[in-house]
């Protein structure tokens, strides 16, 4: 009888917990360390590249973009999720801008994964993304994130110069409300 | 009957057990996209093309999702086409490929090109998938039945069903301009169709 008991009792356990573990394998982490040091082409768009604050030269490192915070779209121009969520980034960055305390503090850029520079280009094109689109087409930024990269995902980062660089926001999926996001920012703003 | 109910207790633990473990292994194997089947890592070509450039395109007429047929002879004279065949619906690659197309209709345009999407899918999947792409500006075509007889008529049938990922590009004479079997696993370059389009559209206006 104690037998029985102790089986059921593991069985019921068993069952609470397997969907623990298949919901924390999807869980996304990205290695700062990493991200900050990947080599991405610069924007040959001087208008992106004056945003960014970029020095010269045809590289760049995510780290050396001008401003508090970066958050980086990692899209592809082949996703349909991405193609259909491109309007409300578009108004999550007009937001950006048309907020004085939010502008001064957050900049905005696409990271094309898998994605040549004429495939981001017809992106940008496309959905008139007013923020700049880097390609990936090597997809080396699946090197700082711990799972498969899902398009789109959203990382906010802090930036505080010489290169160095905290990941303070993840967010794997669409956006489907730009103010929502915009108030994350802002609390995210407010707790550092 | 206590070593029944024991055995029958260790089975469905043993169930149990191995359920837990499938969901685990299986969530560890989900590609970018719910609802998408990742069939790993496959052979990237299989078949060589029958067909070459300079050849005559083979006829056919497949049913569109939108209903009615589509024949290729239908834009002789008036169309150049790309015919762009798909493995299968629900799998990664191709799940982005039209998609992809999908917002380039203007590169087609220019050059005076119709693009037709072909499967080997039924019509009522080929519907649903496409369902989840938005609203497409070209045909897609089912090739089901006979099952993949035009994929078998451009040599790119494989020997599991599916299609090789591939590219034809086809003049306004019904002549093949262009042949891409590409790495079943790999997007094509968008730009690479785009730069061939535009060669043959200026071949075509220098005529």
């Amino acid at each position: 009888m104690q037998k029985r008991n102790l089986y059921f009792a593991l069985a019921v356990i068993l069952m609470f917990f397997t969907p623990v573990q298949v919901e924390s394998s999807q869980e996304l982490t990205v290695n700062a360390d990493t991200l900050k040091n990947l080599k991405f082409d610069a924007p040959e768009n001087l208008v992106d590249k004056k945003y960014l604050g970029l020095p010269d030269g045809r590289n760049f490192h995510l780290g050396q973009v001008r401003s508090n915070y970066l958050i980086i779209e990692l899209f592809s121009m082949y996703c349909p999720v991405c193609q259909r969520g491109a309007g409300t980034v578009n108004q999550v960055y007009d937001l950006i801008q048309n907020t004085q305390a939010i502008r001064d503090n957050f900049k905005v850029v696409g990271i094309g994964v898998g994605n040549t520079p004429y495939e981001v280009s017809v992106f940008k094109k496309k959905f008139e993304v007013g923020f700049p689109l880097i390609a990936d087409d090597n997809f080396i930024v699946q090197k700082a994130l711990s799972s498969d990269i899902r398009t789109p995902t959203f990382v906010v980062a802090k930036l505080s110069g010489k290169n160095q660089l905290e990941i303070v926001l993840t967010r794997v999926g669409e956006i489907k409300d730009a103010g929502e996001f915009i108030r994350t920012l802002e609390n995210t703003l407010g707790s550092h | 009957m206590a070593r029944t109910k024991s055995l029958f207790l260790t089975v469905f633990f043993i169930t149990l057990i191995s359920v837990g473990a499938f969901s685990i292994s299986w969530s560890k194997s989900v590609p970018d996209e719910p609802g998408i089947f990742d069939p790993g890592q496959l052979k990237p070509t299989e078949n060589s093309p029958a067909l070459k450039v300079g050849d005559q395109a083979p006829d056919f007429t497949l049913p569109a999702i939108s209903g009615g047929t589509v024949s290729l002879s239908q834009y002789r004279g008036k169309k150049n086409v790309v015919l762009s065949f798909v493995p299968a619906a629900w799998t990664p690659v191709c799940s982005q490929q039209w998609p992809g197309y999908n917002i380039a209709k203007d590169i087609f345009d220019k050059n005076d090109t119709i693009l037709l999407g072909i499967s080997v899918d039924n019509i009522p999947t080929l519907y649903a998938w496409t369902q989840e792409m938005g609203t497409l500006w070209f045909p897609v075509l089912s090739d089901f039945w006979p099952h993949g007889d035009v994929a078998k008529k451009y040599g790119i049938l494989r020997s599991n069903g599916v299609s090789e990922r591939a590219l034809f590009l086809i003049d306004k004479k019904g002549v093949i301009r262009y042949i891409d079997v590409h790495d079943i696993n790999k997007m094509p370059r968008l730009e690479e169709l785009a730069q061939q389009l535009e060669k043959l559209n200026n071949l075509d206006i220098n005529k």
